[in-house]
């Protein structure tokens, strides 16, 4: 994936209402490779992440109109249409069957990279390795929902932790998370 | 209200996670729009799961942009040939479709009646097509002429402020101004005269419209006589006029066409 462009977000998305393709093209070599990495992360098959990663941008180009600034940035919209796309696919029948009696959280936990054909992208080495920091538990709980789309109620079973709890216990991964970032930044800025 | 007890709450990265009800959703968007630290916390929350996605990213195969572009491309054709049938509201396939057929008298009739309304359409087409032509042609001419008289425009403003310019900055130029005299008190003329090749020059004329016949005549005195220094004409700026010596004053009167060997009248403005 080639670097991210830098493009103002109002820039992007009045590129893109007006039905641009130099904003398709921005969009998606800014973000095709963190919403393929989601896709990827879900339905763990190559034909259907391609499948899927097509039906997201369509989506996200038929329906920009929709795209409410005020309620979020951009990539928070398309990461829920891509992360939505993906779980129905997952939940459907025929989706069911053709992938084995391999259960979801196996499919977080256990996932390797290496097995899978997909290609790492080279620019998010950096920020994989600050990434790589969060504790599993912090990791995990960030997967699940912001991946897999779990509820709190789901949560909640899968950690055995009551629901009240839920709520403190993501945003201290998110807090976790964001204490890293910004420690990666403070770096960032003193190599280069 | 308090703010950080509800940042510290974890809702808003329940909001942006998309595990918030219904109410939390409203409550959020309602107090974003109030509160710039909540609507910043929104955005640092979205920044750090942005980033999450950012690190766990996976080139996607080379060949799938263009084909979705295709696609994107192919939809949008699609739409707009679609036709729908106005009672089913199914859609038309136009390459299936063909022409009911027109029989007996009641068909003739309607061919008939469809030649002779093509006939009269296909007139009304050349009729009209020939006045847009020729509209367009005037429309053309029209805006050719506003072409040129910008640029005669700007052509004339650039040479104008140029001489002025040049006589402005040139430090062998010196600059009089001639004011009004008795009868013309609101007159003012600017003059400027070349110390050394003594030309003079009429920079601005703010003189009343001369009548039909008369022009504005300069005198140069000179040992207490004016010498004729030329005509000049009050609508142009930065006239050359002739060549004099060094004067004690310059004054101006009103002379017939072409200017007159002595002054007749009385002066309009003076100055030295």
């Amino acid at each position: 994936m080639a670097r991210r462009i830098s493009i103002a977000e109002e820039e992007l998305v009045s590129l893109l209402k007006n039905k641009d393709q130099k904003g398709f093209n921005i969009l998606y070599n800014n973000y095709s490779g963190a919403l393929f990495g989601v896709i990827n992360k879900i339905v763990q098959s190559d034909d259907d992440a391609n499948d899927l990663l097509q039906d997201t941008f369509l989506k996200i180009w038929r329906n920009i109109d929709n795209y409410d600034s005020s309620k979020g940035s951009i990539f928070t919209w398309m990461m829920n249409i891509a992360r939505n796309l993906s779980i129905d696919r997952v939940r459907s029948a025929d989706f069911r069957d053709s992938s084995q009696n391999i259960s979801m959280e196996q499919n977080i936990i256990y996932q390797v990279d290496t097995e899978h054909q997909t290609v790492m992208d080279v620019d998010s080495i950096g920020l994989r390795k600050v990434v790589d920091n969060l504790k599993p538990e912090y990791r995990q709980l960030i997967e699940l929902v912001y991946y897999q789309g779990y509820t709190q109620a789901e949560v909640s079973e899968e950690y055995g932790i009551p629901l009240g709890t839920v709520k403190t216990r993501i945003k201290a991964a998110v807090g976790s998370l964001r204490a890293m970032l910004s420690g990666l930044w403070l770096i960032v800025n003193f190599l280069f | 209200m308090n703010i950080q007890e509800y940042i510290a709450s974890g809702v808003l990265e329940s909001y942006v996670l998309g595990l918030a009800s219904a109410k939390e959703v409203a409550e959020v968007e309602q107090l974003a729009m109030q509160y710039p630290e909540i609507k910043l916390e929104l955005r640092a929350i979205e920044d750090a799961l942005e980033s999450y996605a950012f690190a766990n990213a996976q080139t996607p195969p080379a060949h799938l942009q263009s084909k979705i572009w295709e696609q994107i491309v192919a939809e949008s054709e699609e739409k707009q040939t679609k036709v729908l049938d106005f009672d089913t509201g199914k859609e038309i396939d136009l390459t299936q479709q063909q022409a009911p057929k027109l029989t007996g008298f009641f068909g003739s009739y309607l061919r008939v009646a469809a030649s002779v309304a093509l006939l009269g359409s296909l007139l009304a087409n050349i009729y009209f097509a020939t006045q847009w032509k020729e509209t367009k042609t005037n429309l053309s001419l029209a805006v050719n002429e506003n072409i040129k008289l910008q640029k005669d425009i700007k052509s004339q403003e650039g040479m104008m402020q140029s001489s002025e310019v040049n006589l402005l900055m040139d430090p062998q130029i010196k600059m009089s101004k001639l004011v009004g005299q008795k009868g013309a008190e609101n007159s003012t003329v600017m003059l400027a005269w070349d110390t050394k090749t003594n030309k003079v020059y009429v920079v601005r004329g703010n003189l009343p419209t001369p009548p039909a016949g008369m022009q504005y005549q300069l005198w140069a005195i000179i040992d207490d006589k004016p010498v004729d220094a030329g005509v000049f004409d009050i609508k142009n700026n930065t006239q050359e006029l002739k060549k004099v010596p060094p004067a004690k004053a310059f004054a101006v009167t009103l002379e017939k066409q072409g200017g007159s060997p002595v002054p007749t009248s009385d002066i309009m403005v003076m100055g030295i």
